[in-house]
């Protein structure tokens, strides 16, 4: 893997899209709690906990993982088939598929964590509030 | 068994005993060295079976006091009973229960979710008590046709009238069956068609199904409908009126004629 570098750049790029990809989730899904802050704020009001509330942000961020990989898988396969008639074969093998859907979703949970904290903090009161 | 205690069933408790008890409370807002002082030393008891109404100026304490009865603010002094226990003492974290168990909410602005239908709404609702799958369907069905909006129960709030909105909201407020209704201006929003459906909604509910029902009001179209007016001012409880004796009993909604069976007085598109 690290004979050549190739291996080294394919690695350092899967990691930046790690990156990238915790970054542009957490902001997708914090921008989604904030259009719904107030909503939040009812569930709160009408006695809902604040474990309730990460319930559905944890399914949310589930949610979001799935339907990425499932979307991600779909575009590796042609691409796997593509490199076979190339010069450099593309691997992806069943375990590797396993451990990136829990690798995506451990990363969307990750990415919820930001808002998780947001409605933790929220003021039902707000809810008397215009 | 206390009345929060974990498993329901809530006892609803005796007439002759408030479901609302305040004493003393206060409420002072802090923001750095500035003090603000929303309620002062209000005592109240509030009834099963009536209509109470909170009225007065805007900052008078209104939504401050509906706040603290519904234990979304904390008072910074005094006491509060609900069902005959003290809330005052109980954790930050035991407060939902409690809103969960004995009180249902209706907002201003309905504050229904735009994305779910009118039964999906409710069925939050009782999600939220834990009640999920058909059991809580059927109960959310229930409660709509309790409010007279079975047949609009899979329209999205955007598709609804004011009056069918709040009466949505009525209907998740319902959700866990508690024995005390707190509206904040629920008619405020509405014409006055659909005003005189709600308030003599929430009249029914307080009437029929023995809740204590408290709402905030500036709607002068209500008085004659509550059992007790409770004027505020600058955070004190100035007056108390009983609306049977003091104000003339035409009712100041238009063509008002409160109907034993209150459903005929839903409006089709109210």
């Amino acid at each position: 893997m690290f004979t050549t570098g190739a291996g080294l750049a394919v690695l350092t790029a899967a990691l930046m899209g790690l990156v990238v990809g915790v970054a542009v989730v957490a902001q997708t899904i914090y921008a989604a709690t904030m259009d719904h802050i107030r909503e939040y704020g009812t569930l709160k009001a009408i006695g809902a906990t604040n474990r309730h509330l990460y319930r559905v942000l944890i399914e949310q961020a589930v949610w979001s993982a799935v339907l990425g990989y499932g979307f991600a898988m779909f575009l590796a396969h042609f691409i796997v088939q593509g490199s076979e008639k190339g010069g450099a074969l593309i691997l992806v093998p069943l375990p590797m598929k396993i451990g990136m859907l829990f690798l995506a979703v451990f990363m969307c949970i990750v990415a919820a964590l930001v808002s998780i904290n947001k409605v933790t903090h929220i003021d039902p009161a707000m809810v008397f509030k215009g | 068994m206390t009345p929060f205690a974990p498993n329901p069933p809530i006892p609803y408790p005796s007439p002759e005993i408030p479901v609302i008890r305040a004493r003393a409370l206060s409420k002072i807002y802090r923001e750095g060295a500035t003090e603000l002082r929303a309620l002062s030393s209000v005592d109240l008891d509030i009834f099963s079976g009536q209509l109470t109404l909170l009225m007065g100026p805007s900052g008078s304490g209104k939504t401050t006091l509906l706040s603290i009865l519904g234990c979304i603010l904390r008072a910074s002094e005094g006491c509060l009973e609900l069902l005959g226990e003290d809330v005052t003492s109980l954790p930050e974290k035991e407060l939902p229960r409690v809103r969960r168990l004995v009180i249902g909410f209706v907002f201003q602005g309905f504050n229904l979710f735009p994305t779910l239908t009118a039964l999906e709404n409710v069925e939050l609702a009782l999600d939220v008590r834990g009640s999920r799958g058909k059991l809580a369907r059927l109960r959310a069905e229930e409660l709509l046709h309790e409010v007279g909006l079975q047949d609009r129960k899979h329209a999205f709030p955007a598709d609804l009238s004011g009056g069918q909105k709040q009466r949505v909201a009525i209907a998740r407020a319902l959700a866990g069956d508690p024995p005390i209704l707190l509206a904040d201006e629920p008619t405020a929003a509405l014409d006055s068609t659909s005003g005189r459906a709600v308030i003599e909604l929430l009249q029914r509910l307080a009437y029929h199904h023995r809740r204590a029902v408290v709402m905030v009001t500036h709607d002068p179209r209500v008085l004659s409908y509550g059992d007790r007016i409770l004027h505020l001012e600058d955070g004190r409880l100035i007056r108390e009126e009983n609306p049977r004796h003091s104000i003339a009993a035409a009712h100041h909604f238009p063509a008002a004629q409160p109907s034993p069976n209150f459903s005929e007085n839903f409006p089709v598109g109210s």
